[in-house]
């Protein structure tokens, strides 16, 4: 009678045994740079698959990997583990494996502002975040731009675990489904919804989104790498937001076949806006400042999202960047 | 085999021992079978079941108040299936079984399989109390008999145990008990102690006996076993090969039994007039 | 007392090792805490979530409950329907192991689209994994009776109803509680499941929606220490069960407690 008592307490050294062996291996090769993305591909890695097309990375000698994310993927781990060279990320996972002891460093923003955010209907009139309390929300379990403005409007609406459908929601005008404004509402409206996205930073909070970054410890020794590895995303992201289409048909045919080319298209449009800011004028594109990085670490901070509080300041650097004027001179 | 031909006299056989003794006569000699004492009558019973399967054809069998009769035979030859057309399990493809003189009530008729066929759950007196609570008698009516019964097969004290409690031999009590307390006038057993060990299956054997006798209880027992179907019977009806029929019969002269009884010669003679006729049957 | 002991000490025993083991291997290999933390650190981290461990458990203990619960009334019911007719049983059995092969948590968001979300979702996708084996259990203890004992009955009189409750019912109880045991541990499996995929956040929390929570957080403690409740739910649940099961039979099938899976 005992037995199978037992052999569930097994369960658990078992699965840490598995972890540990799951993280000794697969390291990469040396001179192969992995890029470990956050989910399928879609033009919200733009940055890295122009790059790739465009051969910006072949002419820097960089022999890039970049690996298609998905659900449970989660970029920090990887990179932290050393399973991938870089990730891509929202930078509050930066935050969050900052305050997990784990170093990271972001060295581009493909995201001025992210296009992260809550999908309503239309119909429903909701404008803001106080609007939302009347709703049920659809989103993934512990999403942080979420559970800080919760935290601070102090709204307790209904919330359901996000399945990665968009079926429920588009059959309830009084959801808020989670969603990306570069590919959702494009979705919803295919299946005869009238969206109408409210991005965090209409909510309220604004961060960088599409964050690309390394460890610390490789950052030290591979300052080159990094360097050439940044400057060839610069251009492969100047390319496509003068002219997308061939990184979309690039990334339907060659990587992601369930990526759209009219999804990217619509995306591209509203990425337009998404990806510069007055500091990418100046310090070229994948730009990031001091302010937006402090304000969202100590509001998850307060949020009670991390127990301690993470100096934001060693997690980002624009130092790899070079602006229009120094690309121009080159 | 029809009722006036009830009276007869089996033939004489004669029978070499293997055992390299002196041959002796066997006079069989029939009790005198009367036709108003009938109470089980087979007539050209056949059983097919399917085209290739005939189980049984061309049985004609009477037993009548008070007698034990077995059956023996082949593994396969029918004998089970002849039981269960006497018990109305089963139906025949042709001819017909009649149970004059047995009433045609739940009760009236005690079948006991090969194996005890308890009830994990019950306990034995429980177990004895089954078919009773089939019919509609008061619990005290129902707890007396079945007390009155375990008493009768020598199982006072054990009325609380569960069956996985008891031996092979005590399982196979209670499964008498429990039929027994339906007070059956017409009693069948199917190999009821094939899966006993010699001791206990004679031991049992005497009970059976015991029981039977006293009450004058018409039995049909089936059983591979020639000693014990010439130890209990009255009478010992041999049946052949598949399709079965009846090969041969004899009836038992003694009238007393007692264990010493295996031993004598006439015992082990009649034994083997028995398998004798077992082989007939299986040559045919 | 000492038979308590017996009984849980060596597991006891084995766990105290394993986590002893476990803490040593962290500090000596110095693996970091997101990839494998420390039992301590899990042990405090459950300390400071605990309010929202101690909901997740009443919410998933709920839920489950609830999916046994109708998973056990159907499964029986279907089971004694089935039994009654072997037409019956030939033409809906198939349909009652294909719906076991059906990928539950992928019908997961349809059941939100036909019941809503949370809880009744997340019952329904409990209920749908422990539904098969407490049916397919009952089902073959209701069927696979002795032919003699059906036959000795019917000797004397017995209908069919007097059949089912002196025979295929008591001779279904072990069957029944093998089937429950396994579905016992299934039920808070897809509890878990349906919650991380269509669970409800907040309050109405549960276990599963805070493995999701935690993982999406990168809280590693946070993720084991919500695997440990919810195996400790598990176990509870399988133990339920045996307590049950040997309260029903008591002493006469005794032999039948061994789990068979
Ligand atoms: N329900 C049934 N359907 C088809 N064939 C059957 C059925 N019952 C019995 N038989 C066949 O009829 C024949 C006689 O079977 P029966 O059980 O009466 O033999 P038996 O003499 O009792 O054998 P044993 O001594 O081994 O018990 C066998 O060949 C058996 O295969
Ligand atoms: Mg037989």
């Amino acid at each position: 009678m005992t037995r199978p008592a037992s052999l569930m307490w097994l369960q658990l050294p078992l699965l840490a045994t598995l972890i540990v062996i799951a993280a000794c291996a697969e390291k990469p090769k040396d001179d192969i740079i992995s890029v470990q993305t956050d989910w399928f591909a879609s033009t919200d890695h733009a940055a890295l698959y122009a790059a790739e097309l465009h051969g910006y990375f072949d002419v820097r000698n960089l022999h890039v990997e970049i690996r298609q994310g998905g659900p449970g993927i989660r970029a920090p781990n990887d990179v932290a583990t050393g399973r991938a060279t870089f990730g891509l990320a929202l930078p509050e996972n930066i935050i969050l494996a900052a305050a997990e002891d784990v170093e990271l460093l972001s060295v581009f923003a493909s995201y001025q502002e992210s296009p992260i955010g809550l999908m309503v209907h239309e119909s429903s009139g909701v404008l803001n975040i106080e609007d939302i309390a009347n709703l049920t929300v659809q989103i993934f379990p512990g999403q942080v731009f979420w559970e800080v403005l919760k935290y601070e409007t102090g709204i307790a609406p209904a919330e359901i675990a996000f399945d990665g459908s968009m079926t429920a929601w588009a059959e309830n005008s009084d959801w808020a489904v989670q969603g990306f404004a570069t590919t959702n509402p494009f979705d919803a409206r295919k299946v005869g919804a009238e969206p109408r996205m409210l991005t965090a930073t209409q909510l309220g909070f604004r961060a960088y989104a599409g964050v690309i970054f390394t460890s610390q410890s490789y950052a030290q020794e591979n300052q080159e790498t990094i360097q050439a590895f940044v400057a060839a995303l610069q251009q492969g992201y100047a390319d496509f937001l003068a002219n997308p289409q061939p990184v979309i048909e690039y990334i339907n045919s060659e990587v992601n076949n369930d990526f759209l080319v009219e999804v990217g298209e619509a995306a591209a449009v509203i990425m337009q806006d998404l990806a510069v800011s007055q500091e990418t004028e100046s310090l070229g594109l994948g730009a990031m400042n001091a302010e937006v990085w402090n304000d969202v670490a100590t509001r998850m901070f307060e949020a009670g999202i991390v127990r301690n509080e993470v100096g934001a300041s060693t997690l980002w650097t624009n130092e790899y960047l070079t602006s229009r004027d120094e690309q121009d001179v080159q | 085999m029809t009722a006036n031909q009830a009276a007869h006299t089996v033939d004489i056989f004669i029978y070499e021992s293997n055992v390299g003794h002196a041959i002796e006569k066997v006079v069989v000699t029939d009790s005198d079978i009367r036709s108003d004492r009938i109470r089980v009558a087979i007539r050209d019973l056949e059983k097919r079941f399917s085209k290739d399967v005939v189980a049984l054809r061309g049985i004609n069998l009477d037993v009548q108040e008070g007698e034990f009769v077995s059956l023996v035979g082949p593994s396969g030859c029918g004998k089970s299936t002849l039981l269960k057309l006497v018990a109305e399990l089963d139906y025949p493809t042709s001819g017909n079984v009649a149970r004059p003189g047995i009433a045609d009530l739940p009760g009236s008729i005690g079948f006991v399989f090969q194996d005890a066929h308890l009830l994990p759950w019950r306990t034995v007196h429980r177990n004895v109390e089954l078919l009773l609570e089939i019919q509609n008698l008061s619990v005290n009516e129902r707890h007396r008999r079945a007390k009155e019964a375990l008493a009768h097969v020598g199982l006072e004290g054990f009325e609380d145990a569960y069956p996985r409690q008891l031996s092979g031999g005590m399982k196979m009590r209670v499964s008498l008990a429990r039929t027994l307390v339906l007070n059956p006038q017409l009693f069948l057993l199917d190999e009821p102690f094939g899966a006993l060990d010699e001791i206990t299956r004679e031991k049992l054997n005497d009970d059976l006996v015991e029981l039977t006798r006293s009450s004058g209880l018409t039995t049909l027992f089936v059983t591979h076993s020639v000693s014990e179907a010439v130890y209990l019977s009255n009478r010992v009806v041999v049946i052949s090969d598949r399709p079965g029929t009846i090969v041969d019969e004899i009836s038992v002269p003694f009238n007393e039994r007692h264990r010493s009884l295996r031993n004598t010669q006439e015992f082990v003679n009649t034994c083997a007039v028995v398998t004798e006729m077992l082989y007939r049957g299986m040559e045919k | 007392m000492r038979r308590i002991f017996e009984l849980i000490g060596p597991p006891l025993l084995v766990l105290v090792i394993i986590l002893g083991l476990w803490s040593l291997a962290v500090r000596l290999l110095g693996i970091p805490a997101f990839v494998l933390p420390s039992p301590e650190q899990v042990f405090e981290t459950a300390i400071i979530e605990s309010d929202r461990l101690m909901s997740g458990f009443r919410n998933t203990l709920v839920a489950s409950t609830v999916g046994l619960l109708a998973a056990t009334v159907v499964g029986v019911l279907g089971a004694i329907i089935l039994s009654t007719s072997r037409v019956l049983e030939r033409a809906l059995y198939p349909w009652a192991v294909v719906l076991q092969t059906v990928p539950v948590v992928a019908l997961a968001p349809l059941f939100v689209l036909w019941v809503g979300p949370g809880f009744v979702s997340v019952v329904l996708v409990a209920f749908i994994i422990a539904l098969f084996p407490i049916l397919a259990n009952t089902l073959m203890g209701l069927v696979s009776t002795d032919p003699a004992l059906i036959d000795l009955l019917r000797m004397q009189g017995a209908g069919r109803a007097a059949i089912f409750r002196k025979i295929r019912l008591p001779n279904s109880l072990p069957y029944f509680f093998t089937g429950m045991r396994i579905s016992a541990g299934l039920a808070v499996i897809g509890t878990i499941v349906g919650e991380m995929v269509v669970g409800r956040g907040g309050e109405k929390a549960g276990l599963g929606y805070y493995v999701v929570f935690s993982a999406t957080q990168l809280k590693t403690d946070f993720v084991f220490a919500t695997i440990i409740v919810s195996t400790g739910l598990g176990i509870a649940f399988f133990l339920a069960m045996v307590g049950l099961s040997s309260l029903v039979m008591g002493r006469w099938h005794e032999s039948e407690l061994r789990p068979s899976t």
